[in-house]
């Protein structure tokens, strides 16, 4: 009895440090990002640094005078309508597609699956053009309005809805009269919460980061997104590495918050749709 | 008012409770909303999709057959882009992005597999409190802007100035700064730990997820027949999460082949200069960043669209190939 408590706490200390290590060794280029966007350039590259230093007011004052913070309310005025969008129109299409019958049901469960895989970036020369035709060039709406027709979080919610939405309850609401519309948004849509808020943050992060769609269609500085920014800024703007390195670090706190707030739900998300029964 | 946990998660299979539209009914109202409905929740979905991705697939494979810079006459030219690209004498590009491609797999996949599964074994034990925040951790460079970790890692793995360098050289490992990214190799080197840092997350996250649910019983009914935790977890777990390997593995080929952002920032922007696109000798040329250079730098974008069919192509078959030889030609 003894060996054994004795052993389950190596056990337990083993696999502590080992997780411990792994955590470390993750966040260890986040850190030295922070550290570096605190520095002066010159001294960034005299020796190594591995605390803070004090010139995060100046940076952070050659960061907003080199525009940044104008990229930053760009990329929301993207993400936000493009993740309300998709999770509006996944969220409907995977109901309707799980939870009714109808005719051509059949063939748009293998068209969603067809498309699920072919790679995304197959159409980009032609989406371009298309753009081009619609003259939504140096306009956001590439990113918005497209952006509905996106095949896996349609995928992801017939997953869900699977399991989740009580058709009993749908059912009697139905014997009650309430219209398929006010079904949907005041019944079915709380039960598909849980996708929803790890759908959004998946569409939130990839509008975010997003960087080929932007760099393609918009071609003035002042429409730019944070990674545009990001990228440009030094060539633009002779702005210095240490400025650059700060702008990188604000504009990852968007999605750590995000995530922070949504982790348990994407964490479930992807505990019960990646597993098969 | 209380209903059971099996009522309240009632499935919504084939015929069990769903609204069947075909079923003739007595109110007709009703019946035509029932009806009407699914069409309008999927419109938004169906429409936005065959209008812009749909019809951007199939208007680049109809100009893969013709000659097009981009606003002149399109010139239809059959197959001779690609009959171009497929001839290594006429343009050896293609096969070498798909070579760099398979190195960076190669590179990449075993290491952050095998490192996942190490990590697993403790992540997965009963012992282990806190799994959530652990999870949380590893996650979050997969969040992070690849344009801005290509540009963390040319400053990291920089020549002159690079950190890596840096504490190699205060630890007393070298003794003159390592050129890092000054071979094919060594690109693909920094380019490979890039890959392994921000995509160990989530293949951690499909792996303890898939692991937690191998059945307590079996695992149980393994160490009481005599075998150790280790031959447990190789013999009994691994087979259990093939499904979620053969996912990991398809989905890490298919990024690779279209990986951009991260490989372009890394080798245009760092502090001692930058590089040809693509790294030293073009190691590290994917196929999405051959296609973007040939439509969008060289204005070919016939040419460019035939090799965003051949990268399909190539996908789609390895997709295959991997998918039957991980199952054995088993269906999934």
């Amino acid at each position: 009895m003894k060996t054994g408590r004795r052993s389950r706490i190596i056990q337990k200390t083993v696999g502590y440090c080992v997780l411990t290590m792994f955590a470390l060794s993750t966040l260890l280029p986040f850190y030295i990002m922070v550290v570096m966007g605190t520095h002066k350039n010159s001294e960034l590259f005299l020796r190594l640094n591995f605390w803070f230093g004090d010139r995060f007011p100046e940076n952070f004052k050659m960061l907003s005078d080199a525009g940044f913070f104008r990229y930053f309310l760009n990329s929301l005025t993207i993400a936000v309508p493009n993740t309300l969008l998709v999770i509006a129109s996944c969220s409907m299409g995977g109901y309707a597609l799980r939870c009714y019958r109808f005719k051509g049901r059949k063939f748009l469960i293998n068209f969603v699956f067809v498309t699920l895989m072919l790679p995304g970036s197959l159409g980009t020369i032609a989406w371009v053009w298309e753009m081009k035709q619609f003259n939504w060039i140096n306009t956001y709406w590439p990113f918005i309005i497209p952006a509905m027709g996106n095949t896996y979080g349609v995928f992801w919610f017939m997953q869900y809805a699977k399991n989740a939405v009580s058709m009993d309850i749908v059912e009697s609401a139905r014997v009650e009269g309430a219209g398929e519309a006010r079904i949907f948004v005041q019944i079915v849509f709380p039960f598909l919460l849980p996708a929803a808020i790890s759908l959004a943050l998946l569409s939130f992060v990839g509008c975010w980061n997003n960087y080929m769609g932007p760099f393609l269609i918009l071609k003035r500085k002042e429409l730019y997104t944070v990674p545009i920014g990001i990228a440009t800024l030094g060539s633009l703007f002779r702005v210095e590495y240490s400025t650059r390195i700060l702008g990188m670090t604000i504009s990852t706190i968007p999605l750590i918050v995000l995530f922070a707030f949504t982790s348990k739900y994407f964490m479930y998300g992807i505990l019960g749709g990646a597993v098969k029964e | 008012m209380k209903t059971t946990y099996a009522e309240d998660r009632a499935v919504c299979k084939e015929g069990r409770g769903a609204a069947d539209t075909r079923r003739p009914e007595k109110n007709g109202r009703k019946i035509s909303g029932i009806k009407l409905a699914p069409y309008f929740f999927c419109a938004p979905f169906f429409i936005t999709y065959c209008m812009f991705t749909l019809f951007s697939m199939v208007f680049t494979l109809a100009v893969s057959f013709t000659e097009w810079d981009g606003f002149g006459k399109m010139t239809f030219n059959g197959f001779a882009n690609y009959l171009r690209f497929f001839d290594y004498s006429a343009d050896p590009r293609f096969y070498q992005s798909l070579l760099n491609t398979f190195i960076l797999v190669i590179c990449t996949m075993p290491v952050g597999i095998f490192l996942a599964l190490f990590l697993c074994y403790f992540l997965n034990k009963k012992l282990i409190g806190k799994k959530h925040i652990f999870r949380v951790l590893y996650y979050l460079p997969a969040l992070m802007t690849p344009v801005a970790i290509g540009l963390l890692w040319s400053i990291l793995f920089d020549y002159e100035n690079g950190t890596v360098n840096k504490v190699l050289l205060a630890l007393g490992f070298i003794k003159e700064n390592i050129y890092w990214m000054g071979s094919a190799w060594g690109c693909r080197f920094v380019l490979s730990v890039l890959i392994v840092w921000s995509s160990f997350g989530s293949t951690v996250l499909f792996i303890s997820s898939a692991l937690a649910s191998v059945s307590e019983s079996v695992v149980e009914a393994a160490t009481i027949d005599g075998a150790g935790p280790l031959t447990t977890y190789i013999k009994i777990c691994m087979p259990a999460i093939r499904d979620v390997m053969v996912f990991i593995i398809i989905t890490g080929l298919i990024n690779s082949f279209q990986m951009y952002d991260a490989p372009v920032l890394l080798f245009s922007s760092g502090p001692s200069g930058g590089l040809p696109y693509g790294g030293t000798d073009r190691g590290c040329l994917t196929m999405l960043m051959l296609i973007m250079e040939e439509a969008f730098t060289n204005s070919h974008y016939g040419y460019a669209s035939a090799l965003s069919y051949g990268m399909f192509l190539v996908i789609g078959l390895f997709s295959f190939v991997s998918m039957k030889l991980m199952t054995g030609g088993e269906e999934l």
